[in-house]
């Protein structure tokens, strides 16, 4: 069969990736900062599942994209929460509102 | 002959003076009158002990035998107490002060031990030396010679001097106070004694906390400026002084294979000039921002300013003084072609930028305390050329410079306090007339200004004129601008008859015409007592300077020598040691 | 010689005597004479001056016993020798005393010691010299007793007055410079400490300043002459520098900095003579350091006579006199001394002609006189200027202790510092003050120049030396000798550099001696009017001082216009307020005594009591009949023979009387003369005949002149304008300096750098996650960059003829060599082994080493290395130390 090659896969992911650290940089929302973080290692998780197919015996890469997205899910656990306090404390969700370390 | 008539016959001076002492004060008390009689004695039995013929007797017996940890002792009984002074209590005001005073009097009598040792020439008189941190070749290593033997003395003297007229005018925190200035004491003294270069450093830093705590905390208006601004100087000078340390302790070695940061053993290391100029710019930054030489001397006058009436004494008095005894013990031990070929053109800074440009900012002052800062710089100055010119003779004004300097800068941060203590300003423009008020206070003034003039008769002239003669005859130190350098120097008189005779005209002479100063009272009891041994020495070194000169000249002019003879030896081209020297006992100089 | 060394007493303690005695009675009185009161001040201070007079006079008498032994014997030796006349000292007699060793310095190789020892030394001059310190200055600690009686610090006068007379006796008496430094400063500590006496008055504070600053400068110079004398002549005391003074004739190049080329090239006799006359210059008032002088009249007046006119001032005349054989080493330094002398004779007593302070008057005077000893010693007439200074100081004390005499009456009445010393409120005085007007009369006789009477015979001496007088160069005449002998003989060796030595030897022009003398002439005829002025003005005609009230402004003032006398208010608040303080410290006892004075208006003014009449009128005995101590025309020289051996050497080598001088000496006194007469003459037509009208003409005909000269030539304003205001302008750029440069680059633009720093870091430091995110962001783009490419970077190290390049590793990297030797890599290799080559590299040969890299992304990078073998470089052994080769 015709398989799509391993490049395409390569671009979605970057362009995935470039999606979400851009966003990640530019947004101040930390809801969509949190997003931005969960586009990026699933633009990884890609690049796993398709490098996986160089090494098809291996399994290697679909391994760690298991592990991606278990950690993506902790993460995502752990940064709403503190997102949940951050916003009991400021009454909002924008990031630049948590800079007080200056102060 | 009876040796109690032997006895009588070599005390009878001492006896009469303190007759003398004990009977011609009216209006005193008896236990005053006994501490007069007490001080008289001992006034009159020190000129007589060390009376010039006297003190270069020759014993046998080495001094190490017979004084095995004296400078132990030296360094760290201030030490020590300020460490018991934590126990005091402190509510107890007298009890912080008499303990403080005791150590230091405990200070003070270890010094007069060193008046019992035999000067050895071109060598250390005195040393210690055991390892201390043997995996860095760290040495815990004294030593005294003729170089810091007066230096600790001063310092010994003038310390308790110090405290005690500030107890006088410091009334809260005493404690800390006291403890300060015993931590002080200890590192001057260390610092003084310290011959292995990581103990020096060590406590060459430690001088900086208690000094900087106690302009910080004591000051005036401005004083945590003024003790930042101190603190950055002199730790910025530190560091680069640090840094060259580690190059020759690890080129040390790298060329024996040991490690060792002991200056009788760093000083047999060569280095090619163009490293020994960069290392002994390392030093030297560090010393001369101490002393502090022009163009780096800004910090003193912020400090002197700000700094407490004790500080103020302590800091010009002694700790100044290590940066002149530093410049000579490690810049130019260490590096003699580099401080031979800066030499000239130092003596050049220190003569424009020292003597003559202090002066002149000296002149300009309206603030009492800033002038005298202004005067230590142009004071100091004379110090530096001395040492630049590297002549026997004004080596040893240069040192005697210094204990003068001690003594009648001393004196005078001592006498702007009194009256900075009655009227709570240091503004020359609010005083005149004084001396119809306060005779005494204008009377010991005047002998101190004229001691700081360098008045003939006084210490300051003994000091100025070795110095300037040595420069006028140094031979080749100086090039061809020995002369010229001398009689700059000598330029410097005139400036300093100028502003410190204005300084009395405005403050003691003319109409009493301010009426905040009509009632203040004359020097205190405790003033007076501070005062009356510092006007002693002024007469005492200037009248009779050879008991200074003579056990400095034991060490200065084989030092002298052996430094000429080391210049004379073209630099290496690659860093070489040279081989230990013989005997087991480190010489002064190196090879 | 050699018994001349063996019976030198060398302890001679009653010195201890002579000095210690003023020390104690200043330490005494300073210490307890507040305390003890008056009555023992008083006791105290006379009777320390008497033992000190009289362990003097012990001592002199003693000197003079010895030396006439020394000559009896010398006499004897001679003629038993078979010569007649050879009993001539060549060298002073001395009385030491070693008090202690005060100093002592390594000279200047570090070889030996200079001992600087407190010795004191009496000899002919010192004798002389310290006889009349302590005589003058015993009666005037005599007629000081009346004249401070008021004065509530009468303790702290006398205390600083006996430690003046001590200082004053150390100078002299000391056996070395720096000894006689001692004195010379102590002495001018004195002064400081007495012109500021009453200091409660701006004024007089800032004239002792003065004082002391000009004398500061004059310090540097003798500073400057020590330093010489201790370098060439290698010693400093009085009879190592004789015998040393030959190393004064080397040659001292003075660079030019901005030209070599024209260095100059003097002798080291000249700079030290001319260091030292700066010294002197300031201590004895002369141009330019005189200006201190005529503001220290501001001191009581007793010490005015004392310091200001009898001893202090004459010291630098003691020194050039006593370093005569340095002086005369250089005659351009002598010519020097006289012409500074010549000119401030001259330039003190145009000044002193208008002037209406009566002791201004003085003090111009004494100015003016001590440029006559300077003439004298400067033009060789070393016995004859040092008489001039013994001359002096009976007459100048005797007048200054007179005009303190006549303002102490008019004090009296008039209540009033300043009008009480104006000469215009005077007159008349000889009818109630006749003692004091005698001694005054006499004294002005003598300083005028009266025939016979002792200023006479030193001031024409003086001219008649400055006239007759030529120094030479010690060597002219073996030179002058030797070019004699050429003549004969021109085959000796030596000639040329003779001639040339000869042509070196700087000698005074011949028209110097004629303008000096003239000059000399001059100021004797304006002495004598201005004295005889000052007398006419004082004691003649009517007294003036009836009229004047103190409250009101002087209504008789003919020059009122011009100069308004002193009345300003503040200056008269300033009395009224130490008035106030004296009472306010020291009771109701002269707060009594002034209502009294103030309640009988009309009081005259009185005779001075006998301490203080008396010790004029004995002054003014001396005053008459000292000349005839050295009266060179009449051959009566008992002190010039005296003198003779302190001078021999000097008289024999350096200074002698121009051919047919001798003839000259009875015509070249009538000048002299007639200068007395016409000044004299001119002051009683003028003053008594025409009651001061033409003074006031001329005045006013030539205002501006006048007006310059009652302002003493605008000198005080030229210093303030130059010296004084340039120290200003100096010191205030350097505190601006120290300021705003030094402190302002050194801590406030290294903390501006700092804090700059630390804002443009702290920027990024904001807390704002999204900012460390790009950070990250960038510097792993940056990473990414770097490791994108390839580096080949070697390192060669060298080992004999053998060097080994070694590449830095890298990820994935592979490595192609060329080593130049034909056989380069064709295929990239990887490993340890590929990171390595070696070469060989002959001497002075040079290869090519080409690497090319490529890393796991596939690019290349070539790097080419030069390996270069170069012969070893000389050893330079001292690099950059001048005088050794510098490194390639």
């Amino acid at each position: 069969m015709n398989a799509i090659p391993i490049p395409a896969f390569l671009v979605v992911a970057a362009i995935l990736f470039g999606i979400g650290a851009v966003g990640f940089l530019v947004r101040r929302n930390v809801l969509v900062a949190l997003m931005s973080i969960e586009l990026m290692l699933n633009a990884v998780n890609v690049t796993f599942v398709a490098f996986n197919r160089l090494h098809a015996d291996a399994h290697v890469g679909q391994l760690f994209a298991f592990f991606n997205i278990a950690v993506a899910a902790a993460e995502a656990a752990v940064g709403l929460a503190i997102v949940l306090s951050f916003f009991r404390l400021r009454r909002t969700v924008r990031s630049d509102a948590g800079d007080l370390l200056k102060n | 002959m009876n040796p109690a008539l032997l006895m009588f016959q070599k005390l009878w001076p001492a006896l009469a003076a303190g007759t003398v002492g004990a009977f011609v004060p009216r209006r005193s008390s008896r236990v005053e009158r006994l501490g007069i009689a007490l001080a008289a004695a001992a006034c009159v039995l020190f000129v007589t002990l060390l009376w010039p013929d006297t003190v270069v007797e020759a014993v046998k017996v080495p001094n190490a035998e017979r004084f095995p940890h004296l400078l132990s002792w030296l360094v760290f009984i201030p030490l020590v107490g300020a460490g018991l002074m934590l126990f005091a209590p402190r509510q107890a005001a007298r009890t912080v002060q008499w303990l403080a005073l005791g150590i230091m009097g405990v200070e003070l009598l270890a010094t007069l031990v060193l008046f019992r040792l035999t000067p050895v020439e071109g060598k250390y008189w005195l040393e210690e030396s055991s390892p201390w941190i043997t995996t860095f070749g760290i040495r815990y290593h004294l030593a005294l010679d003729g170089f810091s033997y007066w230096l600790i003395v001063l310092s010994s003297v003038l310390t308790p001097i110090a405290t005690y007229v500030s107890f006088g005018s410091v009334k809260t925190r005493q404690k800390d106070f006291a403890i300060a200035f015993l931590v002080l004491q200890g590192a001057m003294v260390g610092s003084l004694l310290a011959i292995d270069l990581f103990l020096f450093y060590v406590m060459w830093e430690l001088m900086l906390v208690p000094m900087y705590l106690l302009i910080g905390v004591f000051g005036s208006a401005d004083r945590v400026r003024a003790a930042i601004k101190f603190f950055l100087y002199t730790m910025a000078g530190s560091l680069m002084m640090l840094v060259a340390i580690l190059y020759v302790v690890l080129k040390y070695r790298a060329l024996t294979g040991e490690l060792s940061w002991d200056l009788p053993d760093l000083e047999r290391l060569n280095f090619p000039l163009v490293t020994q100029r960069w290392l002994f710019w390392g030093f030297a930054i560090a010393f001369l921002i101490k002393v502090p030489m022009f163009p780096v001397h800004t910090w003193l006058p912020d400090a002197h300013t700000n700094a407490p009436t004790g500080g103020s004494i302590i800091l010009a008095a002694v700790m100044l003084k290590l940066g002149a005894y530093g410049y000579i013990r490690f810049a130019m031990g260490l590096f003699p072609h580099a401080a031979h070929v800066y030499g000239a053109t130092l003596a050049g800074i220190a003569v424009v930028g020292g003597v003559l440009y202090g002066a002149l900012c000296a002149l300009k002052q309206s603030d009492f305390k800033r002038l005298i800062a202004y005067s230590s710089v142009a004071h100091l100055g004379y110090v530096m050329l001395g040492i630049f010119a590297r002549n026997p003779a004004s080596m040893e004004g240069a040192v005697l410079q210094m204990v003068n300097h001690g003594v009648s800068t001393g004196a005078l941060f001592l006498l702007v306090g009194v009256i900075y203590d009655r009227r709570h300003t240091r503004d020359l423009a609010e005083f005149g007339g004084l001396a119809k008020v306060m005779p005494w206070y204008a009377a010991v003034f005047l002998v101190v200004t004229f001691s700081s003039i360098g008045l003939p008769g006084t210490n300051g002239f003994v000091g100025e004129w070795l110095i300037m003669s040595g420069a006028f005859l140094s031979k080749g130190t100086l090039g061809q601008w020995g002369r010229s350098q001398a009689m700059g120097a000598a330029l410097g008189v005139i400036l300093g008859a100028v502003y410190m005779l204005t300084v009395v005209q405005k403050v003691f002479f003319g109409p009493l015409d301010n009426p905040k100063n009509r009632r203040l009272p004359d020097l205190t009891r405790r003033e007076g007592i501070a005062l009356a041994p510092l006007v002693v020495l002024i007469f005492v070194i200037g009248l009779f300077p050879r008991i200074f000169t003579e056990p400095m000249h034991i060490t200065i002019e084989p030092w002298v020598r052996d430094f000429n003879a080391r210049v004379e030896v073209p630099p290496v081209e690659q860093p070489t040691v040279s081989p230990k020297p013989a005997s087991p006992a480190p010489a002064l100089g190196g090879e | 010689m050699e018994h001349h060394l063996l019976f030198q007493p060398d302890d001679w303690t009653p010195l201890a005597w002579i000095l210690g005695a003023p020390l104690f009675g200043a330490f005494f009185n300073g210490v307890f004479g507040k305390r003890l009161g008056k009555n023992a001040v008083r006791t105290m201070a006379v009777a320390v001056m008497a033992v000190s007079f009289a362990a003097a006079l012990y001592t002199f008498l003693q000197l003079h016993e010895f030396r006439h032994g020394l000559e009896a014997a010398m006499g004897a030796a001679a003629s038993h020798g078979g010569v007649k006349e050879g009993a001539e000292l060549t060298e002073p007699t001395r009385f030491t005393w070693l008090a202690w060793k005060w100093l002592s310095m390594p000279s200047a190789d570090g070889g030996g010691r200079l001992g600087i020892d407190a010795k004191f030394m009496v000899d002919e001059l010192s004798g002389v010299m310290m006889l009349v310190v302590t005589g003058v200055g015993f009666l005037i600690h005599v007629y000081s007793t009346s004249y401070m009686a008021k004065d509530p610090s009468y303790h702290r006068f006398f205390a600083y007055l006996n430690l003046f007379i001590f200082a004053m006796l150390v100078l002299i008496l000391g056996a070395n410079m720096p000894l006689l430094f001692v004195g010379w400063e102590g002495v001018g500590l004195c002064s400081y400490l007495l012109i500021g006496f009453w200091f409660d008055k701006e004024a007089n504070a800032a004239a002792g300043r003065k004082a002391f600053i000009a004398n500061r400068i004059g310090d540097v110079g003798m500073l400057g002459g020590m330093f010489l004398l201790a370098y060439y002549a290698g010693a400093l005391d009085w009879t190592g520098i004789t015998h040393g003074s030959q190393g004064l004739l080397q040659p001292i190049t003075l660079y030019q900095a901005a030209d070599p080329a024209k260095s100059i090239t003097v002798s080291a006799a000249t700079l030290t003579g001319l260091a030292l006359l700066l010294g002197c210059t300031g201590k004895s008032a002369q141009i330019p350091l005189y200006v201190w002088l005529p503001d220290a009249m501001a001191g009581p007046t007793p010490v005015s006579a004392l310091i200001h006119a009898a001893t202090m001032v004459t010291s630098g005349l003691y020194l050039i006199a006593r370093l005569n054989v340095v002086f005369t080493f250089s005659p351009f330094a002598m010519a020097v001394v006289a012409s500074v002398g010549a000119a401030t004779a001259l330039f003190a007593a145009t000044i002193g002609l208008v002037q209406n302070d009566i002791k201004k008057v003085l003090a111009y005077s004494t100015v003016s006189q001590l440029g006559y000893m300077f003439l004298g010693v400067g033009t060789g007439a070393f016995a004859m200027g040092f008489f001039h200074v013994f001359t002096h100081a009976f007459f100048k004390a005797a007048l200054f202790l007179g005009s303190g005499s006549v303002i102490h009456a008019m004090h009296a009445r008039i209540h009033d510092d300043v009008k009480s010393q104006d000469m215009r409120l005077m007159g008349g005085l000889k009818k109630y003050m006749p003692w004091t007007y005698f001694s005054m009369g006499a004294a002005t006789l003598a300083i005028a120049g009266m025939p016979l009477f002792s200023g006479f015979f030193s001031k024409d001496g003086i001219l008649f030396h400055a006239y007759a007088n030529r120094v030479v160069h010690p060597f002219k005449h073996t030179a002058e000798h030797i070019v004699e002998l050429c003549k004969t003989n021109p085959k000796m060796p030596a000639c040329g550099a003779a001639e040339q030595q000869l042509a070196a030897y700087w000698e005074a022009p011949r028209w110097l001696g004629p303008t000096l003398f003239t000059v000399g002439v001059i100021a004797a005829a304006l002495t004598a009017f201005y004295m005889f002025r000052l007398m006419f003005m004082t004691f003649w005609g009517e007294f003036k001082g009836w009229k004047v009230d103190s409250a009101a402004p002087l209504a008789l003032d003919p020059f009122a216009n011009e100069e308004p006398l002193v009345d300003e208010p503040e200056a008269h608040e300033a009395h009224a307020h130490g008035e106030q303080a004296h009472d306010e410290e020291h009771g109701h006892e002269e707060h009594g005594h002034h209502h009294e004075d103030l309640a009988t208006p009309a009081a005259p003014p009185a005779e001075a009591p006998w301490t203080m009449a008396l010790p004029v009128a004995i002054l003014a005995v001396f005053a008459v009949f000292a000349g005839f101590l050295y009266a060179e025309p009449l051959r009566i020289e008992p002190l010039g023979h005296w003198l003779d051996p302190v001078f021999h050497h000097v008289n024999m080598v350096s200074v002698h009387l121009k051919e047919g001088a001798e003839q000259l000496e009875k015509p070249l006194m009538v000048p002299g003369v007639l200068a007395f007469l016409i000044g004299s003459g001119i002051a009683y037509l003028w003053y008594v005949k025409g009651e001061g009208k033409t003074p006031a003409e001329l005045a006013a005909a030539w205002p501006r002149l006048h007006r310059a000269a009652l302002n003493k030539w605008y000198v005080d304003e030229l210093y303030d304008a130059t010296i004084i205001e340039g120290t200003d302008a100096l010191a205030d750029g350097a505190a601006l300096m120290d300021t705003w440069v030094v402190d302002g680059i050194l801590a406030k633009l290294t903390s501006a750098i700092a804090s700059g720093l630390g804002a443009v870091l702290r920027a990024f430091q904001n807390g704002v996650v999204h900012v460390y995110a790009a950070g990250i962001a960038i510097g792993a783009l940056g990473l990414f960059v770097f490791f994108g490419r390839p580096h080949a970077d070697v390192a060669t190290t060298k080992a004999g003829e053998q060097f080994t390049i070694e590449a830095t590793p890298g990820l994935g990297y592979e490595y192609k060599w060329d080593l130049g030797d034909g056989k380069a890599d064709q295929q990239y290799t990887t490993g340890e082994a590929a990171l390595k080559r070696s070469i060989t590299v002959k001497q002075d040969e040079t290869k090519k080493v080409k690497l090319t890299v490529k890393n796991a992304f596939g690019r290349e990078v070539v790097r080419e290395v030069q390996i270069r073998n170069p012969k070893p470089a000389p050893t330079s052994s001292a690099l950059g130390l001048p005088g050794a080769p510098g490194g390639q």
